[in-house]
């Protein structure tokens, strides 16, 4: 049972480009249905439906329910199945679904930024930049995330764009952050600052799925930079230090590199809390005071 | 343009202050739109229906600017419908045609006028010499001026002497010709639009007057507002906007609807409403073999008891008896129908028996009182009744059988007489059969558009891509110019000048206030030059302008029931048309016939009035007739496999095949694509939602088209409009036809119909 | 016409924006409506059209332009909506999107032309549009759902019937 399990993650990881254009084509695809009056699906990543399951993005319940102070059964439901997968995967939708990452990713490897340092984590900035878009959305009055919710616009782009053939100087959103954020920030929108990825990180279990590093199988070196976990991570983020989250995203590409090298990283549902406490520090501790002993 | 919504509010708030103060905006008054000062208005008549409305037309710097209703025009005082107010738009379409064009390898390629009419009458003189003339064709149109219609006539009957001589009138007005000739003896009707005024009681049957003659009812509102006491009954499957006025409304099973009109008649000479006095002086009663007595006719009558009525037709007897009543109780009573009565297997019979009603009521020659149909297309009654645009008559209400008539036009023509063939020509349906089977072999086709307005319309494309087609339009493309084999540009309304003759026998004088646009010739003009060509110079080389073909046409009017003598293009021009009889220049044309004041009644010898106050002298003893005519339903009853009843009609801003109003983009909003009416019952039935789009079928043919899913058609019935050709309700419709007026039965066909 | 007066029509025609069917009251709209487009997408018309206004705050949200495609009351996107911007509605009756104004300066049958185009094509038939003395064209407010289609089918060159937003 464990070893299916671990299976299907695995190829699941392996086949996370292939969701992410999946995913793409998928938002070309409703207008078009639509557009043939085929009422299958309609909507995008803000809410979305397919047959009768409704998808609804948490980030909008929640302005939803801050704007107009009123629970709304629909939109519950329709978070449910969202807050589920963040429950125990994390930010999965921003590696396999967010439009906005592929294209993210494809444009870093058009334009690859020279890696030149790591970015350490800092979970108390991470959240407070959440609690700063939340604010914002009150004092707006409006649900003005609407315009930084990146996977969503790209949607609605789409969607206006081949079911109603308009464009809006909305959509220049989409171009404003990509260009700033691949070229200039390395990222950052993605590991710090979007408020959708945060909000779904809220939710992530302590036992949920999570990157795994095992320090005894590394065989690389200790140095941040040239380890090949560092080089692959899409937001350069080291995989072997502490903490990952939560801006990780657990796309799981640091894991398929580790896998030529030593199997010292993994992606699983963590059983024991206590036992996932990256020693990375300890280790360099150790390392300088063999050094010095040497 | 550009009033943003909240200066709209405003500008709506003070139009509603001025109107509740009393400055009320007057109808047909003044408007800014027309406010323009340099504009130079010239009086004409609408393009459209046959009602005959008096437009001004509007120029500015050489170009018709706007359309306004002619406030001295008696007809319609200044109001117009809506397809009117948009004509100027149709002068310069985008799909006028402004040059000849010649078919060649399967494209058509721009030619000179010489070598168009050349190839013509080349094409023309070798069929009439290889298969003699009655390999050739003309088919006219209802819409063509009187003189164009004249000089097709004289070309086709007298000069290359063939009787298949047909027009589009057959499609519509030939079971009312069938009908006054019948009852009455002679065409047209005996009173005018001035009645609807002095009416207490309107019968209308089978028409949908607010969208197909809107003036006329307009006119019927008018006085229905001033009197409350008037009485409307309306008898038609469909419920139609003209229903909003109905007193009474009867939704008879579409096509059986004789049973009501005869069970009409039975009770109102039981219950006493009959004129028996004169019954006794002036009418005479027949059955489709014998003359009858007035005790035999009641005798025929006794089957039709208000109970068998409602079983044949489906409608309450109750309002059957209501319906009697209303009609026998007025003091004066005016019928109106048009193509749900025309358009019939049994039009002709149809007609008869709403005369009936008025021969035995007595309503009849007096005012506020007539059988009066109404007209579908501008020219109808005075360019193909009048002028003999079918293939059994000849001008002037004038027959081909008559060896005197076939003498008297002859001479006028300057042709020989045995020119004239004494038997008629094929008549429409019959025409377009023989031209698929290629016994015609070459059609001249004049301001019409057959491949789509004929019934069964798929059925006879054959024929028309076969045989060699010359189309005279003054539109590009239509369906019946994608079989021509020679397009001839023609002239538009406004751009040529001539006569057009309304329902209420009324001709009326079209200036020409513009060159006509491209190459395009006046078609009449284009007839002369192919006769001309053709062979026959003596005979068409004298007509130098419209008024000398007028002139010459109304010499053959002399001394006829339609004396249209006094009606010169001189009087034509400062009057709003004059209404035949009118023998003299200084005759003011004639308000009714057959009574005192109809210059033909009034040189009536005394011992042959013998003191009666009315007399019908297209008959003899000037009596009309009452006939007993069977009742019979439609040629294609519903059964099992087609359970609905097919009907086809018009709607307010659109006119027949769209080559006019398709092209005004005003109205093209309005009712941009055709549909079919569905009850909202059958609809849920068969599952079918408005906007829908439903697959109709008959056994000719099957059509994609939107359902609009509405309380309007009977339960059992389907309606849709026929004006397009991308939804050619045509396709679907029955070609059989009366076998006495030869009119096609589009009104009722059995459809089925599903969810596409 | 200038493209800036097109653009500046445009923004007017976007000041008083019709909503589809069930759309609760702007103020309340702007702060429920998620603007996911599911209503946009579900209209088999087309009817429903997106506001794009950069940055705004209507941005993004659905609007009805009926001279362009009224809303035909098929009801289909009142369940659509996964928030209660759009209260679902089933009858079309009940539906209260604006209110149709005629303006009688410029309306056919005030100025002595039959036309009937709005009269005949009201979905509330006979009902919402009545004609006065049979000929002059009326709106009764009460039951006018503002669906637009007389709008839409009015045969002026510029509309002489407009639907007006309701203010609730």
């Amino acid at each position: 049972m464990g070893l299916k399990k671990s299976k299907m993650l695995s190829l699941l990881f392996r086949k996370r480009r292939l969701i992410q254009i999946g995913s793409l084509i998928f938002l070309i695809v409703i207008p078009l249905l639509n557009l043939l009056n085929l009422e299958v699906v309609t909507g995008n990543y803000y809410s979305l439906r397919i047959w009768k399951i409704e998808f609804v993005d948490p980030l909008f319940a929640l302005q939803h329910l801050l704007l107009t102070l009123k629970f709304n059964w629909q939109l519950l439901m329709g978070i449910s199945i969202p807050l589920l997968i963040a429950f125990l995967g994390g930010k999965l939708f921003c590696s396999f679904i967010c439009p906005y990452n592929l294209l993210a990713e494809w444009l870093q490897k058009i334009l690859p930024a020279k890696k030149t340092n790591v970015f350490k984590v800092n979970a108390k900035r991470y959240w407070a930049v959440l609690i700063g878009w939340i604010i914002l959305t009150v004092i707006a009055g409006f649900p003005i995330l609407y315009f930084v919710s990146m996977p969503g616009q790209i949607g609605v782009f789409l969607g206006d764009l081949i079911f109603l053939k308009v464009m809006g100087v909305e959509s220049l959103m989409i171009l404003a952050v990509l260009g700033i954020d691949v070229v200039f920030l390395k990222r950052i929108w993605c590991r710090e600052l979007c408020p959708v990825g945060a909000l779904l990180q809220r939710f992530h279990w302590n036992y949920g799925l999570k990157i795994n590093y095992n320090e005894i199988d590394c065989v690389c070196s200790t140095d941040e930079i040239d380890s090949p976990c560092v080089q692959r991570c899409p937001v350069y983020l080291n995989p072997k230090s502490d903490p990952l989250y939560p801006a990780c995203f657990n796309c799981g590409e640091c894991v398929k590199e580790c896998y030529y090298y030593g199997e010292a990283l993994k992606i699983k549902f963590i059983k024991d809390i206590t036992n996932f406490e990256p020693n990375f520090k300890q280790r360099k501790e150790e390392q300088t005071i063999n050094k010095e002993e040497a | 343009m550009g009033v943003t919504r909240r200066e709209f509010i405003k500008t709506t708030a003070a139009a509603a202050a001025a109107a509740s103060i009393g400055t009320t905006l007057l109808p047909g008054g003044v408007k800014p739109l027309f406010a323009e000062n340099d504009m130079e208005w010239h009086k004409s008549v609408c393009r459209f229906c046959g009602v005959g409305c008096g437009v001004l037309i509007g120029v500015k710097n050489g170009k018709v600017a706007a359309i306004r209703g002619d406030k001295f025009n008696t007809i319609n005082k200044g109001h117009l419908c809506v397809k009117g107010f948009y004509l100027h738009k149709i002068i310069y379409a985008k799909t006028r045609l402004t040059h000849p064009m010649i078919k060649k390898n399967g494209k058509f390629e721009k030619v000179s006028w010489d070598e168009a009419l050349n190839f013509v009458a080349k094409k023309f003189n070798e069929i009439r010499k290889a298969h003699g003339p009655d390999a050739l064709a003309f088919y006219g149109s209802g819409q063509a001026e009187t003189e164009e219609t004249y000089m097709a006539n004289k070309l086709f009957k007298g000069c290359i002497g063939t009787n298949n001589m047909e027009g589009n009138p057959r499609l519509c007005m030939a079971s009312a010709v069938g009908g006054y000739l019948t009852s009455f003896g002679l065409d047209e009707p005996a009173g005018t639009y001035e009645d609807i005024e002095q009416a207490e009681m309107f019968m209308l049957i089978g028409t949908n007057t607010a969208e197909a003659h809107p003036i006329v009812f307009e006119r019927i509102v008018r006085h229905k507002m001033k009197n409350p006491n008037v009485k409307i009954l309306i008898i038609d499957p469909r419920k139609t906007p003209t229903d909003q006025v109905a007193d009474l409304h009867l939704f008879p099973k579409p096509g059986w609807d004789l049973a009501i009109l005869h069970a009409m008649a039975r009770i109102i000479i039981k219950e006493g409403y009959a004129d028996e006095q004169f019954i006794k002086d002036n009418v005479v009663f027949k059955d489709n073999k014998k003359n009858l007595t007035y005790e035999q006719y009641k005798q025929f009558l006794e089957k039709f008891t208000p109970e068998y009525a409602s079983k044949v037709s489906g409608v309450p007897v109750e309002d059957i008896v209501k319906a009697a009543r209303m009609f026998g109780q007025a003091k004066t009573a005016m019928s109106m129908w048009t193509m749900g009565i025309n358009q019939r297997t049994r039009g002709v019979w149809a007609n008869n028996l709403i005369t009936n009603l008025h021969l035995l009521t007595g309503k009849i020659g007096k005012p506020g009182c007539d059988s009066f149909s109404l007209t579908g297309q501008p020219n109808a009654c005075g360019g193909v009744r009048e002028g003999g645009g079918l293939c059994h008559l000849l001008p002037a209400h004038r027959v081909v059988k008559n060896p005197k008539h076939r003498e008297e036009v002859a001479k006028v023509w300057g042709v020989p007489v045995s020119n004239i063939q004494p038997k008629p020509g094929k008549h429409t349906v019959a025409m377009f059969e023989a031209l698929n089977k290629g016994e015609i072999k070459g059609i001249y086709i004049m301001c019409t558009n057959p491949a789509q307005s004929l019934p069964n319309a798929s059925k006879y494309w054959k024929g028309l891509k076969e045989q060699f087609v010359v189309v005279a339009e003054s539109f590009f493309p239509t369906a019946t110019t994608k079989f021509a084999d020679v397009v001839l540009p023609a002239a538009f309304w406004a751009e040529k000048e001539g006569v057009y003759g309304c329902t209420e026998r009324r001709s009326q004088y079209m200036p020409k206030v513009l060159e006509p646009m491209g190459e395009a010739r006046w078609d009449a003009f284009i007839l002369r030059d192919l006769g001309i060509r053709m062979g026959f110079k003596k005979e068409f080389e004298k007509y130098k302008t419209a008024e000398d073909i007028w002139n010459e046409y109304i010499s053959l009017t002399k001394g006829r029931d339609l004396d249209l003598s006094g009606a010169t293009y001189r009087r034509l021009k400062k009057e709003r048309g004059l209404r035949w009889p009118v023998p003299s220049e200084d005759h003011p044309g004639t308000y009714k016939r057959y009574v005192k004041g109809d210059p033909i009644f009034d040189e009536l010898s005394e011992e042959k009035k013998k003191g009666r106050w009315i007399y019908f002298y297209g008959k003899p003893e000037g009596k009309a007739v009452v006939w007993a005519r069977p009742d019979k339903g439609p040629e294609e009853p519903t059964d099992e496999e087609f359970p609905f009843a097919l009907s086809t009609g018009r709607v307010l801003e659109h006119w027949h095949t769209l080559t006019m109003t398709g092209t005004v983009p005003e109205l093209n909003r309005a009712v941009p694509k055709a549909y079919v009416e569905i009850n909202p019952e059958d609809a849920k039935a068969l599952g079918i939602a408005n906007k829908d789009q439903v697959i109709v079928e008959t056994r000719r043919g099957q059509l994609k088209i939107e359902a609009r899913v509405i309380n309007r058609p009977k339960k059992g019935t389907l309606f849709i409009p026929w004006h397009w050709e991308e939804w050619m309700a045509n396709i679907l419709t029955i070609d059989a036809f009366d076998p006495g007026s030869k009119e096609p039965e589009y009104k009722v066909c059995a459809a089925r119909i599903r969810k596409a | 016409m200038s493209w800036f007066e097109k653009f500046l029509n445009k923004v007017a025609d976007y000041r008083q924006p019709l909503r589809p069917p069930g759309a609760i009251n702007e103020k309340d709209f702007l702060q429920h409506c998620i603007r996911c487009r599911r209503c946009v997408e579900i209209c088999p018309y087309q009817s429903i059209k997106v506001v794009k206004s950069g940055l705004g705050k209507k941005s993004g949200t659905p609007v009805i332009i009926p001279r362009q495609v009224p809303c035909y009351l098929c009801m289909k996107c009142p369940p659509e909506c996964p928030t209660d911007a759009l209260q679902p509605i089933v009858q079309k009756e009940q539906v209260r999107m604006g209110v149709a104004k005629i303006n009688q300066d410029t309306c056919l049958p005030y100025m002595g032309i039959i036309c009937r185009a709005c009269y005949e094509r009201c979905p509330i038939y006979t009902e919402a549009i009545i004609l006065k003395d049979e000929i002059y064209p009326v709106v009764v407010e009460e039951k006018c759902v503002g669906c637009g289609i007389c709008e839409n089918v009015c045969p002026n060159e510029e509309p002489s019937i407009v639907v007006i937003k309701r203010e609730s």
